[in-house]
C-alpha cells in the first residue's frame, strides 16, 4: 500500500515538473492556446488566393479573390450600408454641392499597419492613382488634392454621379500611403500590403494559404476579437465542404449550389448568398442575325427564364433586368414587366418568320473553364431556342483568351457569356457593354439611344434622377434587346462553422465584416 | 525429372476456347448496338425534361440526369461518339505509325535514325502533358481530340510495328521481289505489310483501347468533348458532386467507360491467340486482306516459304510441363 502512494506520488510530481516545463519553454501551441482566448485565428477555405494583380491596392483591385482580402485589410474614403446609403469612412464629412467639385473632411485618428499616421495627401494620392482604372465612370477626373486645412478637394470637368458610390464601395477605390506606394516596387506591392484596416499583412504561401494578423494600430482594435484570418485555398468545393466539416476551417466559400445544399444538410450556417452575378449574354450584332432587331428581340422572347432557372440552375437563380436583384440599388419594377422579357414562342417564331432570314444561327461562347457550373443553362437555353427554330452553338473557349475582349478585341461570337458581379455604381452594369473599353454595341444604330442615357447617368449627381435614368436605359436596353440576360444567380455562398459569431455577411459578399467576427472557443 | 513442354492437343485447344475474343466480340457487338440505338427516331440525348434526377425505373431505363435529359440517350450517344473516335483516332494512329515504320524499317539508314529518335522524344513527353497543350494551341473539339490521339498513338505503332519489318526484311522472298525488279514501295507496301498483319492488328485494337481512356480523361478535365455533346468522361466529372446522392449518374458513365476499355483490350487478346495460333488458311485471309486494303490485288503478296516462316508474336499460350519422377 506504502508502496503504491509513493508510485503515484511519483507519477503526480513528475506531471507538475513537466507541466512546468512545458510553461516555461514558451511552447508555441500553449501561446496560441492563449491567444485563442481573445478570439483566435479564423481560418477561412477559398476557391482562390489573390490572382493578376495581387494585393497592389490600385492594379489589384479588379479580381474578386483580391477584393476580399483588400478589403480586410485597406478602407475607403466612404463606405455605404446594406440599404445602399452612403456613410462615413476615412471621410468624416463631405460636400458634393455642384457635382464637380467634391470636399472630404479626413478623419485623424487613423493610421497605417505600419505606424505611420494617415494624411490628407494620401488620401488624394490614392485617388489620383485610382480614378483612370475606371475611365468611363470617372470621366472628366482632373485632381485630388490635399488642402492646406487637411481637407481633400476632388475636381471633375463635368458633374460626375458616379464618383461618391465608388469612392464607398469596398471594390472601389482603397486609400494607402503614398509614401510606401512609392517606395516599394510593384512586386513587393502585389506581394504585401500597408493599410489602415483591422487587419495587416502577415505572410502569402503561393496556391496554400494567406495569412493576415489583427492591425493594433486599427483605430477600433479593441472592437476587434480575432487574432487574424488565415485564407486557405482549396480550388474544389467538395474539399471545402470536407475542410468544414473536419475542423480544418471554420469558413468557407461553396460556389456550386449542390455543394452548398449539402454543406447546410451538414449543419454549418448559411451566410447571404444575394443574386449578385447576371449571367450577361453580351450582344455583338454586327455580321451576324443579331443584326436584326426582331432576331434579337425573337431570341429573348424564346428565353423561358422561369423555367431555365429551375431545370438549368436547379432552382438557385432569379430574374434579373441589367441591374441584378441582390443589388439594394435595384429597380422596384418586377423584371418580367419588362419589354420582350417573358417567354412568348408564338411570337419569337412570328418574329423570325418576319425577319428575312431562313436560318438563324448564333454562336454563344462562353468561358469553358471558369463558367462549368453554368454548362447545364447553356444546355437549356441551346433547347429553348430550338424550339423557335434558332440554332445555338456552344463553344468553350478559355478564360484567357476571353479576357482578350477587356483589352479591345473584337467579340469572339454573336453572344459571349460575361458573368456580371456587383459593381460599385450602378452605372457600372451599364459601362461594361458601351464603355470606351468593352463597348459591345458598336456602331448598331438601334443602341445610340441607351447609350446616351448611361453617359447621362454617369454624370448625373442627383440620386432621384439616377434613378430614373437607371429605368430609363433599362427599358431601352429590354426594348431593343441590347444585352440577353437569362437570370441572375447566386456569386458565392459562404458557410460557417456553428463557432463562428458576431459575423453578419455583408450585401456585396465583400466578408468586409470578418472584423466583427470571433471564434466561440 | 524430366521436364517436357508440350502444346495442347487440338482438341484441348478446342475444348479451352478462345473466351478471350469471344467475350471481347460479345461485348463490342453489344455496345456497338447500344450505341446504334442512339440514332433510333426519338431518341434525344440533348431534350431535357421534367423528371429530373430519377433513379433508373420502368419509365426511365437508366435514369435522368439533373437536368432531366434520358441517361439512356445521353449513354448511348456517348458510346456512339466513343467508337467512332476509336476507330477513327485509330486508323489515323495506323497510318502514320506504320508509315513510318515502314520508312524507318524497311528504308533503313539516317530515316531509321530520325524517325526512331523522333519516337523516343514524342514518347518521353507525358501523354496526357502533350494532349493539354495541343489542346491549348488548337482548342478544344473532335478535330483537336483526333489530332492529340494520332500524336500520341503513332508513334507507339512505330516503335513496335519497326521490329518485325526488320524481321521481314530479311527473308528470301523480298530479296526475290528486289531481283524482280519489284520498286521499294511496292514491297514495303505490297509484301511487308501484309506479313506484319498479326502484330498491326493486334495493336491497334490495343490502342483502340486506349483512345477510350485517353478522351475519357481529357473529357473528364473539360478539354474533350465539349457540350452539349454527351461524354462518359465529362459525366463523370459534371456528376461527381452528386456521388452520394445519386450514385447512378456517375457509376453508369464509369461502367460505359469500363466496358468499352475491357472489349477493345479482350479483342486484341482474342485476336492475338486466334491469329497466332490459328491456322495458315486463316491468317492467308488475313494478309490478302491487308493486301487489298493496301492496294495490291489479293494473292500476290509475297509469303514467306515454310522454313522460312516465322511465327507470329503471341503471348504465351497454354502450356502443359509435366514433370516424371525418374524411377
Amino acid at each position: 500500500m506504502k508502496k503504491r502512494m509513493l508510485l503515484r506520488a511519483g507519477i503526480g510530481a513528475a506531471l507538475a515538473a513537466m507541466l512546468t516545463l512545458t510553461a516555461c519553454s514558451g511552447n508555441p501551441d500553449a501561446a496560441s492556446q492563449e491567444s485563442s482566448a481573445s478570439g483566435g485565428m479564423l481560418r477561412y477555405g477559398v476557391d482562390s488566393l489573390p490572382v493578376t494583380g495581387g494585393l497592389d491596392p490600385v492594379n489589384g483591385t479588379q479580381p474578386l479573390a483580391n477584393r476580399i482580402v483588400l478589403a480586410q485589410m485597406y478602407e475607403t474614403l466612404l463606405t455605404v450600408d446594406d440599404d445602399g446609403t452612403l456613410q462615413p469612412g476615412i471621410a468624416t464629412d463631405w460636400d458634393a454641392t455642384d457635382g464637380k467639385t467634391f470636399v472630404f473632411t479626413i478623419r485623424d485618428d487613423v493610421s497605417f499597419a505600419d505606424g505611420t499616421p494617415l494624411t490628407a495627401e494620401d488620401v488624394a494620392y490614392s485617388i489620383s492613382l485610382a480614378a483612370p482604372g475606371a475611365p468611363d465612370q470617372l470621366a472628366g477626373f482632373r485632381e485630388a488634392r490635399a488642402t492646406d486645412d487637411g481637407k481633400v478637394e476632388v475636381q471633375f470637368d463635368e458633374p460626375n454621379g458616379a464618383f461618391l458610390p465608388i469612392a464607398s464601395a469596398w471594390s472601389g477605390m482603397f486609400i494607402f500611403s503614398k509614401d510606401w506606394y512609392e517606395t516599394t516596387s510593384e512586386d513587393e506591392r502585389m506581394r504585401s500590403a500597408n493599410g489602415s484596416g483591422a487587419f495587416a499583412f502577415e505572410s502569402w504561401e503561393d496556391g496554400v494559404k494567406l495569412i493576415l494578423k489583427k492591425n493594433e494600430g486599427y483605430r477600433d482594435a479593441d472592437k476587434v476579437k480575432l487574432d487574424g484570418i488565415e485564407w486557405v485555398q482549396a480550388s474544389d468545393n467538395s474539399a471545402r465542404l470536407a475542410m468544414l466539416q473536419q475542423g480544418l476551417v471554420e469558413a468557407a466559400d461553396i460556389s456550386d449550389p449542390v455543394i452548398a445544399d449539402q454543406a447546410e444538410a451538414a449543419g454549418f450556417v448559411p451566410g447571404a448568398s444575394p443574386a449578385l452575378r447576371n449571367m450577361n449574354l453580351m450582344i455583338s450584332a454586327a455580321g451576324t442575325p443579331l443584326e436584326n432587331i426582331d432576331v434579337r428581340r425573337a431570341v429573348s422572347l424564346a428565353i423561358n427564364r422561369e423555367e431555365l432557372i429551375e431545370v438549368g440552375m436547379g432552382g438557385q437563380g432569379s430574374l434579373a433586368l441589367p441591374v441584378p436583384p441582390g443589388d439594394p440599388r435595384k429597380l422596384d419594377e418586377e423584371p418580367a414587366d419588362a419589354p420582350y422579357y417573358q417567354y412568348d414562342l408564338a411570337e419569337a417564331k412570328r418574329l423570325i418568320a418576319g425577319s428575312g432570314y431562313s436560318d438563324v444561327t448564333i454562336d454563344l461562347t462562353y468561358a469553358g473553364d471558369i463558367s462549368a457550373a453554368d454548362v447545364p443553362m447553356l444546355e437549356v437555353l441551346k433547347e429553348q431556342l430550338k424550339q423557335a427554330g434558332i440554332t445555338l452553338n456552344l463553344k468553350a473557349e478559355a478564360w484567357s483568351n476571353i479576357t482578350a475582349v477587356f483589352g479591345g478585341a473584337p467579340a469572339p461570337s454573336g453572344l459571349l457569356l460575361i458573368p456580371m458581379i456587383a459593381q460599385s455604381d450602378v452605372s457600372g452594369y451599364f459601362a461594361a457593354t458601351s464603355g470606351s473599353v468593352l463597348d459591345f454595341w458598336g456602331d448598331n444604330p438601334d443602341a445610340q439611344s441607351a447609350r446616351a442615357l448611361v453617359q447621362q447617368m454617369i454624370h448625373e449627381p442627383d440620386v432621384d434622377k439616377r434613378r430614373a435614368l437607371v429605368q430609363q436605359a433599362t427599358n431601352e436596353i429590354t426594348d431593343k434587346v441590347l444585352l440577353l440576360i437569362p437570370a441572375s444567380s447566386v456569386m458565392g455562398y459562404e458557410y460557417l462553422s456553428p463557432k463562428v459569431q458576431g459575423y453578419t455577411p455583408d450585401p456585396f459578399m465583400g466578408r468586409i465584416n470578418l472584423k466583427n467576427a470571433s471564434i466561440e472557443q | 525429372m524430366n521436364i517436357t513442354a508440350l502444346r495442347p492437343s487440338r482438341r484441348a485447344s478446342r475444348r479451352e476456347g478462345n473466351w478471350e475474343l469471344r467475350i471481347g466480340l460479345g461485348l463490342f457487338v453489344g455496345l456497338v448496338l447500344f450505341a446504334l440505338s442512339s440514332l433510333l427516331p426519338g431518341v434525344d440525348a440533348e431534350s431535357y425534361g421534367p423528371d429530373a434526377l430519377s433513379a433508373p425505373s420502368a419509365q426511365h431505363l437508366l435514369g435522368t440526369d439533373n437536368l432531366g435529359r434520358e441517361m439512356t440517350a445521353r449513354l448511348s450517344t456517348a458510346a456512339l461518339g466513343g467508337l467512332q473516335l476509336a476507330v477513327v483516332a485509330t486508323l489515323l494512329a495506323a497510318v502514320v505509325g506504320i508509315g513510318l515504320a515502314l520508312i524507318a524499317g524497311y528504308f533503313g539508314g539516317i530515316w531509321d535514325s530520325l524517325i526512331m529518335r523522333a519516337t523516343d522524344l514524342v514518347l518521353s513527353i507525358p501523354g496526357l502533358l502533350m494532349a493539354l497543350v495541343i489542346k491549348a494551341i488548337l482548342g478544344p473539339g473532335t478535330v483537336t481530340l483526333l489530332l492529340t490521339m494520332t500524336v500520341l498513338f503513332a508513334p507507339v505503332l512505330t516503335r513496335i510495328m519497326r521490329g518485325p519489318i526488320l524481321a521481314i526484311k530479311e527473308r528470301g522472298f523480298i530479296t526475290a521481289a528486289e531481283i524482280a525488279g519489284r520498286s521499294r514501295w511496292s514491297i514495303a507496301v505490297g509484301h511487308i505489310l501484309p506479313n506484319v498483319a498479326t502484330p498491326l492488328l493486334v495493336t491497334m485494337a490495343g490502342v483502340a483501347g486506349q483512345t477510350v481512356l485517353v478522351e475519357a480523361t481529357l473529357s473528364y478535365l473539360g478539354q474533350g468533348v465539349q457540350p452539349p455533346n454527351p461524354s462518359a468522361g465529362r459525366m463523370v466529372n459534371e456528376f461527381q458532386k452528386y456521388m452520394l446522392t445519386y450514385p447512378y449518374l456517375i457509376v453508369l458513365p464509369s461502367l460505359l467507360i469500363l466496358l468499352q476499355v475491357v472489349a477493345w483490350n479482350l479483342l486484341a487478346d482474342g485476336l492475338q491467340k486466334s491469329i497466332g495460333s490459328g491456322t495458315t488458311r486463316r491468317r492467308n485471309v488475313l494478309m490478302a486482306m491487308i493486301a487489298l486494303l493496301a492496294g495490291s490485288r489479293p494473292g500476290r503478296a509475297a509469303r514467306p516459304r515454310k522454313s522460312e516462316n516465322e511465327s507470329p508474336p503471341q503471348r504465351p499460350t497454354t502450356r502443359t510441363i509435366r514433370t516424371q519422377e525418374m524411377e
